[in-house]
């Protein structure tokens, strides 16, 4: 089972658990990102690549079922414009046993920071705008896969 | 050649996509960048380090031919997630 999806509509993290309709699977992990409260932050405006994004991600569930025994990956992304408390990114895997899931979960949120192109932008309280520029741990973190 | 811009590179230039017809000496996306920095004054584009590329939506190295190619994307480096 794969989803994908780049979407401005919010989620509910436990609808789409329920994707995964596959009794007795074994283990299901996942990761929930969220727009934090910090910076007097009060939304973020997330732009993509129409169409690089969602190869970028297909690509990204490819490698991580090549390289993790999984029985099903979620990987939904949001753009537009995510306020504090709402989700940005959801990954989530099914597995028939617990480490490869969670490993699968580190492995695609560690290269999604580096390989999809999405860029974020903070929008303050003010009313200032600052884009978010690539972090050096990021990058270090995504690299240290080495595949 | 198309050439369209993304995220904090699109808004620094005030355009998301352009039209160039390059000179036939200009063969790589290095030259392409620098081309377009000497004739638009484009001065984000100094530094080309902090900025990512793409020949027809595959990533591309600054050392990549352009010939045959349709589009050119400009944008920095990706902060999604």
């Amino acid at each position: 089972m794969r989803y994908i999806s780049l979407q401005s509509d919010i989620f509910d993290i436990g609808s789409e658990l329920t994707k995964f309709n596959d009794d007795g699977l074994g283990a299901i992990s996942s990761f929930t990102g969220i727009v934090r409260a910090e910076n007097k932050v009060e939304a973020l405006m997330i732009e993509h690549h129409p169409i690089m994004s969602v190869a970028a991600l297909n690509d990204l569930a490819d490698r991580c079922e090549t390289k993790y025994d999984l029985r099903g990956i979620i990987i939904i992304h949001r753009y537009g414009i995510l306020r504090v408390g709402q989700p940005i990114v959801f990954v989530a895997v099914s597995s028939a046993h617990r480490i490869d899931a969670m490993k699968a979960i580190e492995y695609a949120m560690d290269r999604l920071k580096t390989d999809v192109p999405l860029w974020k932008k903070e929008i303050r309280q003010d009313g200032s705008e600052h884009w978010i520029e690539q972090k050096l741990s990021d990058v270090a973190a995504s690299q240290s896969w080495n595949d | 050649m198309k050439i369209s811009y993304f995220a904090k590179v699109r808004e620094q230039l005030g355009r998301d996509e352009e039209h160039i017809i390059f000179p036939d000496t200009i063969k790589t996306v290095q030259q392409a960048v620098r081309y377009l920095r000497e004739t638009n004054d484009y001065d984000i584009f100094d530094d080309e380090a902090r900025l990512r590329f793409a020949l027809d939506n595959e990533l591309a190295r600054l050392d990549a031919p352009i010939e045959g190619k349709g589009e050119l994307a400009i944008f920095p480096p990706v902060t999604g997630g």
